[in-house]
């Protein structure tokens, strides 16, 4: 009954409705934002504005930033769906349901991983990242707050319904690995070293994680249905 | 091999475990406390003085054995969660719930003893050694299960989340050791682990095997202490409880 | 006369508690069957056994004659589902939640337009439906189930919050349907004025 057009219609039309809802409700995309942004300031504050120090500790607090920012984000992702019935159509579609839930990811990521990642290059002025560094700092976004949204989305498949930093306690040991190899990428570009090495090694997690993450999820959300 | 596929299915259904988990916790409790003790006095009152670190090293009859159970708990609950979701079995997946608080006390005797133990011999009471870096994270694994089982009020659904959560946690402990391993390397050339004792004469290596031993044996115990617990709290609307408490 | 489903001694259980028993019952295309009972008494238990949502259940479901386990529509019927949650979502107008749904993504404008004019909400076409009454919004699902042509519908409680225009038009759309061939499983607490088979459950029990 499945024919792979259709599970691509499906998709895109997740993809599509998530990003016109998302869209609608400003406070989708504005918040993840600001919320980064308030974080990254306190490190001044809390530290000191000296350029050296601060210099040297960006890229480990954009990167702390960006995490949590993810993280926190994406908690509501399914309890809206779960709640007015738009869940249920997904798992009646007869569609592979992980891939309509990689299609929600996909559009929160778009929606709040770009903003922080713009949020990062003012971060970047504002830390006093060092130079050359801005390049590696936008890749290891890229793919670190993709994996981070995936893992966001498990959390809150689990922690459907309850709080939000139960949801990011349930998920922020496994970012751990993203997390060491993204401020790898800065520590080896700051120093003019080849990183390409840590990229593949995050392109391959993601490569894992993407439909291993997304299954996990659909097994997680379909415990709320017994 | 069949008497004991038999035996392992029986004790899947929860008053067939709670009998024989009450015909055999006085038995448990004694062995347990037997090789405990044992391994304790031996190794703390009978081995040879480490002739670098004094006596002070003696704290690895306790370290040691914690840090082991420690990670054994987490993969011994990652397996009942995988036997939980393959065949839905109930009493794995209480399993889990159960065992989570006794390996998160283990990840935080062992914490404590390691920075007991660094104290004297480095001068600090934390230092972020790849080995104990990862003893940390493995205790937050262990909250994050015990925080998603608390929060959920249905307790089966509760069970299999964690098993979820175990599961997963299981793949990805290897890695995040591995990466934590690596990033000790990275920001410090010069690595040194807890066991700076690298050779052991027998002397000082059996106890150790003892007290792993006696550990073991009072994992095991609390363990089905709990789980016992836990079913008659689960199961107290069955007929099978009421008529165990309230002979009418 | 082909039977779309069948159903044979169905046992139903919710949260490890009993609900159902022994349910039976037969559907034939055209025909349409009507599950009544109060609050509690498992009707939408019975229709998420039978799409695949609760696996707590055991008893014969055939759907087309083959039997299947019903995990989530393995038989070869192409069925239409909708819940208690109706699934509107209030910041999307009236045409969005009819194109962003199941059956309606490769509807163009005008099929849209046309089935908004069926269900009487034409002029809000491009109205939020937050904007919208209660009974509005349970038209914008029923405009739903005609974008797309599909055997077997279940709707559980369709005629909650809906006047008696919008009866009238669920039964004249049920009945057009069943011309065509669909078949329609709908629970309720009433009995309706459509024309199907009615089955009452009691809480507890069954017939």
């Amino acid at each position: 009954m499945t024919n792979r057009d259709n599970t691509l219609d499906w998709f895109m039309l997740v993809l599509r409705r998530d990003l016109t809802l998302s869209f609608r409700r400003s406070a989708t995309y504005i918040t993840p934002l600001i919320f980064f942004l308030i974080v990254v300031t306190f490190f001044p504050l809390a530290l000191g504005p000296s350029q050296s120090l601060l210099g040297s500790l960006a890229a480990g607090i954009i990167w702390i930033s960006a995490l949590l920012s993810s993280l926190l984000a994406v908690e509501g992702i399914f309890s809206e769906d779960y709640r007015d019935g738009t869940l249920d159509q997904y798992f009646v579609s007869s569609e592979p349901v992980f891939i309509l839930i990689f299609a929600k990811v996909l559009c929160h990521w778009l929606v709040c991983g770009a903003p922080i990642i713009l949020a990062s290059i003012l971060s970047s002025i504002f830390l006093y990242l060092p130079s050359g560094a801005l390049f590696a700092l936008i890749i290891s976004l890229l793919l670190g707050t993709l994996f981070m949204s995936l893992l966001g989305a498990l959390g809150a498949a689990l922690a459907l319904g309850k709080s939000a930093i139960l949801s990011a306690i349930i998920v922020l040991p496994f970012s751990i690995p993203t997390l060491l190899m993204g401020t790898a990428i800065m520590s080896a570009a700051v120093n003019q070293q080849d990183y390409s090495g840590f990229l593949s090694i995050m392109g391959a997690m993601l490569a894992v994680g993407i439909p291993g993450l997304c299954l996990l999820t659909v097994e997680a959300i379909l415990l709320n249905y017994e | 091999m069949s008497r004991i596929k038999n035996w392992l299915i029986a004790m899947g259904s929860p008053p067939h475990f709670y009998k024989w988990a009450t015909s055999s916790l006085p038995w448990l409790a004694g062995l347990a406390v037997i090789v405990f003790c044992v391994g304790l006095t031996w190794g703390i009152g009978f081995s040879p003085t480490d002739y670098k670190q004094g006596d002070v090293y003696r704290i690895i009859y306790i370290h040691v054995p914690s840090a082991i159970l420690a990670e054994s708990i987490y993969i011994f609950m990652a397996i009942s969660g995988f036997i939980s979701m393959v065949w839905r079995a109930k009493i794995a997946g209480m399993l889990i719930n159960s065992a989570a608080p006794i390996g998160a006390g283990f990840t935080l005797v062992a914490l404590l003893t390691g920075s007991i133990w660094g104290k004297p011999t480095w001068g600090t009471w934390w230092v972020w050694d790849a080995r104990l870096t990862s003893t940390l994270i493995l205790f937050f694994l262990y909250a994050a299960i015990i925080g998603l089982h608390s929060s959920i009020e249905n307790k089966t659904k509760g069970d299999r989340a964690v098993a979820i959560l175990a599961v997963l946690g299981v793949v990805i402990v290897p890695i995040i050791k591995k990466s934590v391993d690596w990033w000790q390397t990275l920001h410090q050339p010069s690595t040194f682990t807890l066991t700076s004792s690298p050779s052991m004469s027998p002397e000082m290596y059996l106890p150790l095997l003892v007290c792993v031993l006696g550990f073991y044996c009072l994992f095991i115990f609390m363990l089905t202490n709990s789980l016992r617990g836990e079913i008659i709290s689960r199961e107290r609307d069955k007929s099978w409880v009421k008529k165990q408490f309230f002979k009418y | 006369m082909s039977n779309i489903l069948k159903v044979k001694n169905l046992n139903c259980r919710r949260s490890g508690e009993e609900v159902l028993q022994g349910l039976s019952f037969t559907l034939e295309a055209g025909k349409n069957l009507e599950i009544i009972g109060s609050n509690g008494s498992g009707k939408t238990t019975v229709l998420r056994s039978l799409l695949g949502f609760v696996n707590d259940h055991d008893g014969g479901v055939y759907w087309n004659d083959s039997e299947v386990s019903s995990t989530f529509q393995e038989g070869d019927v192409s069925c239409f589902y909708q819940g208690h949650q109706i699934a509107v979502k209030p910041l999307l107008t009236t045409y969005e939640n009819l194109k962003f749904s199941s059956s309606g993504f490769n509807s163009s404008l005008e099929e849209i337009t046309l089935i908004a004019k069926k269900i009487g909400l034409k002029h809000f076409l491009n109205r939020q439906s937050s904007s919208l009454s209660a009974g509005q919004k349970k038209r914008i699902a029923i405009g739903r189930w005609l974008l797309k042509d599909f055997n077997l519908y279940m709707i559980d409680e369709p005629f909650t919050a809906l006047d008696d225009e919008g009866i009238e038009l669920i039964e004249d759309i049920v009945r057009e349907l069943n011309n065509k061939g669909a078949s329609f499983l709908i629970t309720g607490h009433r009995p309706s004025g459509l024309n199907s088979n009615k089955i009452y459950l009691d809480v507890k029990n069954d017939k």
